[in-house]
């Protein structure tokens, strides 16, 4: 089967709005972290969040008429416009069969929650096809949820189009703005956001003993993914392969992990044969690390499973301590931080990780970045509904 | 055609009902779920997610929940919730933020549909929600090119459900990889992923409440429906068995 190639990308997030800033804010262990100033948040439990400015307009479109669409829809045409800009398939985007593959987890409970109860009933629209259509892409298009998983599963769908010859290139990624009054009061009422609202930028503790939640996030991000052969005849760049995919699901409940690890371990394994590696090959492992009590926990038993003595030496952050987590759009920024590790020869940090939890002893790479040299990757990314996934990336040759 | 994939449709089951039978429907379903010894609690779930899983149980019938433990499960309803969005409204203006429901992030997400399926069958193959606006139902079979012409999964239940004026339908296929041998002949349905090969007629648009009426009316013709995009899918119907004296 052919390689399937990262030769694009679009981000925003709240450590900037191209990959290159992305990673330097990662690398420098900066926090994305603040009180949240977008409403009055004052009466929440969690008050804090990782939040974007304003999206930029896209190359091509009316700054005023971008500025007019839904929050989410601005999300998905920078993020897809940047990925065909930098892929070096703008030009040719209307000669291509392009499709797009995103990760959204509720779009029409965001359009509600702005329409208010007066307006709830206008006409709902797809913001990928909108995307899409604007662009004059001609390749199929698809919105998808695995809540937390989603962008992993994104990535999955558009590689399998690519190998089963429905497109010639495809968008793929996720996208989430879910920084609102009822989403950030429905997580907090949940118990599942830190309620350090004294201390934003401590809040985010993967891993660490004093953690008590995960911090919301928002943003997007997405890659342009190419058969290896079309790329390089194009002599695009290759900055890393997609080479595997593991998923299942616990199915234990909707909101809470299984405390049996097997799901999860089972989906890590997937992943590691389905890119035909040993987890001894592993040189970094992005965490879902979200900074829940349990999740981590489990997380740490999974990678334990699948690393045996090894998970030692596996270096492993979760960048969640830095950007927050960006719901539907996590499982994309942290296959981007994976793709600048890669490029860069630098792991990324879990900051705040002071006193690790001894249920959570693994080969932390803590406060700062370490330089390393990264051929294999493997993201995990776990989420509401029991979904379970990992992606595995690998330095294209 | 340069590309896509053939399934078979191995199973299939729908559901309906009136706005004012929803409790009672709820109500049967969870009987049903309790006497497969499962244990989710559907008092919280959407109305949709109660029909999808009336729907999947309908076209498991009479087998057991193992046999489809690591199928994959894609399921598009339409916007559920909006119910549960005005209450959440209304009650975060009266009371702030600690009035919100704790259920609307659970219940009533793209990923609810398929994440509520996995856990009352106990099915620990992949799960994910897709399209979520109306009558974008056939990113399921989208969707489904991940599982299906790599064997990623033994099979993948493919579900849709959403209202359309006073009623809630759901459909479910079972499509499992098609073998060489059924492609040729096959006593059960096939339905193909494809590109457009020009030869095919004009036909309406894929949506649930066909494809309900093409379940429950057990249509064995043939029929296609164009998808966006330059794509189509082929409903073929089952080889015709007859006895012979």
């Amino acid at each position: 089967m052919s390689a399937i190639w990262i030769t694009g990308t679009g981000v925003c997030t709240p450590l900037g709005n191209s990959l290159e800033a992305f990673a330097d804010g990662l690398m420098a262990g900066r926090s994305g972290v603040s009180r949240v100033e977008s409403f009055d948040a004052s009466q929440h439990p969690s008050q804090i969040a990782a939040q974007i400015g304003p999206v930029p307009t896209p190359l091509g479109w009316n700054a005023n008429d971008h500025s007019q669409r839904d929050p989410v829809e601005q999300l998905v045409a920078w993020c897809c416009t940047e990925s065909l800009r930098t892929a070096g398939l703008w030009e040719q985007r209307h000669d291509l069969r392009i499709g797009v593959v995103i990760g959204i987890g509720a779009e029409w409970l965001l359009a509600w929650e702005i329409d208010g109860l007066d307006r709830m009933r206008r006409q709902l629209e797809s913001s990928v096809a909108n995307v899409s259509q604007e662009l004059g892409l001609t390749g199929p298009t698809l919105t998808l949820s695995a809540a937390c998983a989603s962008g992993n599963y994104a990535f999955a769908v558009g590689r399998s189009w690519l190998r089963a010859g429905l497109v010639d290139a495809c968008i793929a990624g996720g996208c989430d703005r879910c920084v609102t009054p009822l989403v950030l009061a429905g997580f907090g009422n949940l118990r599942a956001l830190s309620r350090k609202n004294d201390a934003p930028q401590a809040a985010s503790r993967p891993f660490d003993r004093s953690r008590d939640g995960f911090v919301m996030g928002e943003g997007g991000a997405v890659c342009m993914l190419e058969c290896e052969k079309d790329a390089r005849q194009r002599s695009a760049v290759g900055l890393a392969e997609i080479a595997g995919f593991g998923a299942t699901s616990d199915a234990h409940h909707l909101v809470i992990p299984s405390p049996d690890t097997t799901a999860a371990t089972s989906a890590v394994r997937r992943a590691l044969d389905d890119a035909g590696v040993d987890p001894s090959a592993v040189d970094y492992v992005n965490a879902h690390g979200t900074g829940t009590p349990v999740g981590d926990s489990c997380e740490a038993k999974v990678l334990h499973n699948v690393f045996g003595a090894d998970a030692a030496r596996v270096p492993v952050s979760s960048t969640k301590s830095m950007t927050g987590h960006l719901l539907t759009a996590a499982a994309a920024a942290e296959a981007l931080a994976c793709v600048a590790a890669i490029q860069r020869g630098v792991i990324p940090p879990t900051i705040n990780l002071d006193e690790p939890d001894p249920e959570c002893r693994l080969h932390h790479v803590a406060h700062v970045a370490r330089e390393q040299r990264v051929d294999l990757t493997v993201s995990n990314s776990f989420g509401f509904g029991g979904s379970n996934t990992s992606l595995v990336l690998r330095r294209v040759a | 055609m340069h590309g896509g994939w053939t399934a078979t449709v191995a199973l299939t089951g729908a559901a309906a009902f009136a706005r004012h039978q929803a409790a009672d429907h709820r109500a049967k379903t969870q009987s049903r779920l309790q006497a497969l010894s499962r244990t989710t609690n559907l008092r919280h779930a959407d109305d949709q997610s109660v029909a999808a899983l009336a729907a999947t149980l309908n076209a498991i019938g009479e087998q057991r929940l193992d046999n489809f433990r690591d199928w994959a499960i894609v399921a598009a309803p339409r916007a559920p919730g909006q119910h549960m969005m005005v209450a959440s409204l209304e009650r975060y203006a009266t009371d702030g933020a600690w009035g919100v429901s704790t259920q609307i992030i659970p219940n009533y997400s793209l990923h609810s549909v398929s994440g509520l399926l996995s856990v009352a069958l106990g099915i620990t193959g992949p799960n994910i929600g897709v399209g979520g606006i109306p009558e974008r139902e056939y990113e399921a079979f989208l969707a489904a090119t991940s599982f299906l012409p790599d064997r990623v999964t033994p099979g993948v239940w493919i579900v849709m459900a959403g209202w359309h004026a006073d009623m809630c339908r759901a459909v479910t296929l079972g499509l499992r990889p098609t073998s060489e041998h059924e492609r040729q002949s096959s006593c059960y349905p096939q339905i193909t992923l494809h590109e457009d090969d020009q030869d095919t007629p004009d036909t309406e648009w894929l949506t649930l409440e066909s494809l309900y009426d093409l379940i429950t009316a057990q249509v064995d013709s043939d029929s296609h429906c164009s998808l966006p995009n330059g794509l189509n899918l082929k409903w073929r119907a089952a080889v015709r068995v007859e006895a012979v004296a």
